[in-house]
């Protein structure tokens, strides 16, 4: 990189709406990594290496390193117990009651879904703003700086912490049926407790806008299937704005996570003032063209943009030069490119190697 | 017996000399062009042409030779089929023709846009085989007035003698049953309306802005039937009506919020059709709609299809047991997601003929595949899921 900025400079640089001095290669390769490894087929050339060497080898920025909002919950007790293969049972018991949840682990143990929710009707919202309020959130910044030191000049530090209320009633809590009908029966109680989970974000908000990390994700996981444009309007947006507004005075950078169905909310997504969209996934994958996204996002950065689907073998490889080329030219250097939203576990390495040295023969 | 009669016959629940057959009828008992070209290819006929006479799904136009072969006893009355043609190229490059009034451009990309107007309303990605819907006109509105100054459009005169010109000819010089292809969705056409995900937020959420839709299209879907019936209703024997309630895993809504949102619009609306003709009530809803059926039933609705046995509820014998006496079951023969296409021509031959043993006894059943038969389904699988129909379609005395 002699004559370059480094990859953390760029990726500042991209933000502060400066010009990069070329495109930055950021993939997230964790998963496809830690599948790999795992199941023992990791390419020969990558026997002992580690993620960082691999992502030195890719000619890769790293994106997501470092955790360091930490939470503990003052009074509640909570356990654990595996009630069948892969499948752990959690417990959050408080004085107003109990909470269950049941999560499926993968084969891997790497990722895992809800086999049960731990909010099953309106009434439970009373436990979990329990819980909520009962949290104590803190800054771990040894662990940063343990973080920062570990990953050197390889990317700037970003990390995603907890949804937005509804969001996370969708995804975490309840799941999105029962959610929207809790909505209509019991609007008065999921609506309060909306209130009340964004008056325990507070306390992540402080410390965000109290800590160095100049960029800051919301990991949302929007899907305009279960977010279209009453639910994005009545509920995420005003949040959003508010948060957005405080997270700017602090001088952040503030990206979210789109990795769904974009079409139905490509007039939203400009109403509220992020700087970045992250994921947003074009066909055949996803269900938007790259125009599209270029027409929504305005000045955003762009974040990833090329679909996980051209890194698997059944895709011809002149697509994903295609596509790289076509990102670059529309959105460079509001651009940090990458994979929506990752590189799946049997997608092929030599082609993120391949785009990282596209991008470097561009200077 | 002839198909006009075995169908009725069917449908009224008494034997007829055989299970009718349906293949094409309607945009969702046919095949896709491609699966079409495939079997003509396999099976040496070599006349007519690839007819895409439905673009959005790609549904080929069934010709007399193959209705002949598999014994079909329905034919469609539908504008997309008296259109006109011009050339056309399928998704996978061969030539066809399609309907002569279908506007669409290339998206720069490798796939296709579908035009209304000037309009783009539909979009065919470079790798799939389907128009998606991709305009929703009341995307944006957010009051019933928004939605009340909207013009959700009516058949044509011309439209409409035209269609009568080909009912007429249909029935005075064929005998086959003829199903009139006329919609009139509520459910989906609010969906089309808003956008899927939209709308049923509106229904959870702003039930008047869903209502106020809903009922529009109702009066709307009333003052069309009377025109169509009014132009082909002394010809046809079957009219369509849309649309999808289900999916995979179960009803779309809860069945109680059917029942008190959209049932009552269907029993207007089907009620509507019975007091004005002798014609039969033909829904096609797809997915696992077991809670809602004695509602449809309840509504006016004569035929039911596709009867998707693989979603969740829906098993062939729970069907026939509970509602074959009091409804006609069109399609349940053979299951198009995993079994027809990816089964091998044994597997398909065993499923029909267990399917037709389901459905068969005492009537009240036309046999058809469960949906359009999907790009890729390998010939000899259709050949298949027909032999079996063949060898077990008789009633005897």
């Amino acid at each position: 990189m002699a004559g370059r900025r480094s990859f953390r400079e760029m990726n500042l640089a991209i933000f502060r709406g400066e010009d990069p001095g070329g495109v930055l290669w950021q993939p997230r390769l964790e998963f496809w990594y830690d599948v790999n490894r795992k199941r023992g087929t990791l390419p020969e050339r990558y026997a002992g290496a580690s993620l960082l060497d691999l992502y030195d080898d890719c000619l890769a920025s790293v994106r997501y390193f470092t955790w360091p909002l930490k939470v503990r919950q003052r009074s509640v007790r909570t356990r654990e117990e595996w009630v069948g293969p892969k499948r752990l049972a959690r417990y959050w018991e408080t004085p107003v009651g109990t909470l269950r949840e049941v999560v499926h682990y993968d084969e891997w143990d790497l990722s895992s879904y809800q086999d049960e929710y731990k909010v099953k009707t309106a009434d439970d919202l009373a436990i979990l703003e329990y819980i909520i309020q009962d949290q104590e959130w803190s800054w771990d910044q040894t662990t940063y700086e343990a973080d920062l030191a570990r990953v050197g000049e390889r990317g700037a530090p970003q990390f995603y912490f907890r949804r937005s209320p509804l969001q996370g009633l969708f995804i975490e809590h309840m799941g999105f049926q029962p959610a929207i009908y809790a909505l209509h029966d019991e609007r008065d109680k999921v609506e309060h407790y909306l209130e009340v989970a964004a008056a325990a974000d507070d306390a992540i908000y402080d410390l965000l806008c109290q800590g160095a990390e100049p960029i800051v994700n919301f990991g949302e996981n929007i899907d305009a299937h279960m977010d279209p444009p009453t639910i994005w309007r009545q509920y995420h947006a005003p949040y959003y704005r508010r948060r957005l507004d405080q997270l700017h005075q602090a001088g952040k950078h503030v990206h979210i996570h789109i990795d769904g169905a974009m079409r139905p909310i490509l007039g939203c997504i400009g109403e509220c003032p992020f700087d970045g969209v992250e994921a947003a996934t074009p066909e055949p994958q996803g269900d938007v063209t790259i125009e599209q996204i270029r027409q929504a996002l305005g000045d955003m950065v762009l974040l990833d943009g090329i679909p996980a689907v051209y890194f698997l073998p059944t895709y011809p490889v002149e697509m994903l030069i295609e596509c790289v080329q076509r990102l670059i030219a529309l959105f460079y250097p509001r651009l940090v490119l990458g994979i929506s939203d990752e590189i799946p576990p049997d997608g092929l390495i030599e082609r993120v190697k391949l785009v990282g040295e596209m991008v470097a023969d561009m200077g | 017996m002839k198909s006009r009669e075995r169908v009725l016959a069917a449908i009224n629940h008494q034997k007829p000399d055989r299970v009718p057959v349906d293949l094409g009828g309607m945009r969702s008992t046919g095949m896709m062009a491609m699966a079409y070209a495939d079997l003509k290819q396999h099976l040496g006929v070599c006349e007519g042409a690839i007819y895409v006479f439905d673009p959005g799904q790609q549904l080929a136009l069934i010709e007399e030779p193959i209705l002949q072969r598999y014994g079909a006893d329905v034919v469609p009355l539908d504008l997309g089929t008296i259109s006109g043609w011009k050339p056309y190229r399928l998704p996978d490059g061969r030539e066809a023709l399609i309907r002569a009034d279908f506007e669409m451009e290339p998206d720069g990309e490798g796939g296709w846009f579908q035009l209304d107007g000037g309009r783009r309303v539909g979009h065919m990605p470079a790798s799939s085989y389907y128009f998606d819907s991709t305009y929703h006109p009341l995307a944006e509105a957010t009051s019933a007035a928004e939605v009340d100054a909207y013009d959700l459009g009516e058949w044509t005169d011309a439209d409409l003698r035209r269609l009568e010109r080909e009912a007429k000819r249909l029935y005075e010089e064929t005998d086959y049953a003829i199903m009139g292809g006329f919609g009139g969705a509520f459910l989906e056409a609010g969906q089309g309306l808003r956008g899927w995900d939209q709308f049923m937020v509106d229904i959870a959420l702003d039930r008047p802005l869903a209502e106020a839709i809903l009922h529009k299209v109702l009066d709307n879907n009333r003052r069309n039937v009377r025109r169509y019936l009014d132009a082909v209703g002394r010809y046809i024997q079957l009219i369509q009506v849309g649309g999808d309630l289900g999916t995979q895993a179960g009803p779309q809504l809860r069945p109680e919020w059917y029942y008190e949102l959209l049932q009552p619009l269907e029993k207007a609306f089907w009620g509507e059709i019975h007091r004005l003709s002798d014609v039969k009530v033909f829904l096609h809803s797809c997915g696992g709609i077991y809670e809602l059926i004695p509602g449809i039933i309840d509504a006016g609705c004569d035929v039911l299809n596709p009867v998707q046995t693989s979603a969740v509820g829906m098993e062939p014998e729970r069907l026939k047991r509970e509602f074959g006496e009091r409804i006609t079951f069109w399609g349940g023969g053979c299951d198009t997601q995993s079994v027809l296409p990816f089964g091998t021509p044994e597997q398909v031959y065993d499923h029909v003929s267990q399917r037709m043993r389901v459905f068969k006894p005492g009537g009240g059943y036309v046999f058809c595949q469960v949906h359009n038969i999907q790009a890729g389904t390998p010939p000899e699988n259709i050949e298949a899921m027909y032999r079996a129909v063949h060898d077990n379609w008789a009633y005897g005395d």
